[in-house]
């Protein structure tokens, strides 16, 4: 597992990091990220997906943050570690496809 | 005399039942509806067949390490994605959906062993889609749907 981790993200190899969890094919980032470990979580592919209902599917950033609002999150001001909020990450490539998303210490992820 | 060269957009439900369980849209080029839903019984009869002929059988060596060599190299390369469609776009995925149903005791199979994500593959490669709509992105129970279904068409 350790490997994998490295040859999918090479720069780990040069920080510290742990596994805590085995990989787990039940949920996606999104999905943990929403704090349900049940589901796989994303707007595209009604058909094998879920995404919350009334929320428009589509691969965008705004789609994201309509569904995390169902959850009861807003758009965050800033992206820094904040102690009185649960914040959550959405990550997208340079066009505005998100792509992962994480939760929680968001100060670990070096923002 | 021929038939104008149109393009006639109409609800087919058996194409609904088969790949979407909702609505879905045949568009056919010269053909009337009554032509185009006779093609696609016919094509959805011949799978049938084909995956009636899989069941009870002894999986081909070969399409086994085929399977095992591209399955491997899907799971290794996805691992960190979670879009559904970056899986189909791998070229392994893509070549176990062309595999076609021989591959599908070995599919079911991972996905009762492994639970990896079969569910998009296994929708191509037999057309159906035995999860409920309220189940969609449920894992377990989507699982649980496509392990029924295969065994009662005799895969697993």
């Amino acid at each position: 597992m350790r490997d994998l981790i490295e040859r999918l993200f090479p720069r780990l190899r040069e920080s510290r990091f742990e596994i805590t969890s085995p990989a787990d094919p039940s949920y996606n980032c999104v999905a943990w990220a929403a704090g349900d470990v049940g589901r796989w979580w994303w707007p595209g592919e009604a058909m094998f997906t879920y995404w919350p209902a009334d929320v428009i599917r589509e691969q965008s950033i705004a789609s994201f943050v309509m569904a995390f609002e169902t959850l009861g999150y807003l758009p965050a001001v800033s992206g820094s570690h904040d102690p009185q909020f649960e914040k959550v990450a959405i990550f997208a490539s340079a066009d505005g496809t998100p792509t992962h998303m994480a939760d929680g210490a968001i100060e670990r992820f070096g923002n | 005399m021929g038939k104008p060269r149109s393009q006639t957009t109409f609800e087919d439900d058996r194409y609904a039942t088969k790949l979407s369980g909702g609505a879905r849209t045949v568009v056919a080029h010269g053909a009337t509806p009554e032509e185009s839903e006779a093609r696609a019984t016919r094509v959805w009869d011949a799978r049938e067949r084909q995956i009636a002929e899989v069941a009870h059988e002894k999986v081909d060596e070969g399409i086994e390490i085929a399977f095992e060599e591209l399955a491997s190299s899907w799971a290794t390369d996805t691992a960190h994605l979670s879009s559904p469609a970056k899986f189909l776009e791998h070229p392994a995925y893509r070549q176990i959906i062309g595999l076609g149903p021989r591959v599908l005791p070995l599919v079911l199979n991972d996905l009762s062993e492994h639970r990896r994500f079969w569910f998009p593959a296994l929708a191509a490669i037999t057309g159906e889609n035995p999860v409920p709509e309220d189940a969609a992105g449920d894992i377990a129970r989507m699982r649980d749907a496509w392990l029924a279904w295969g065994r009662t068409n005799g895969l697993i």
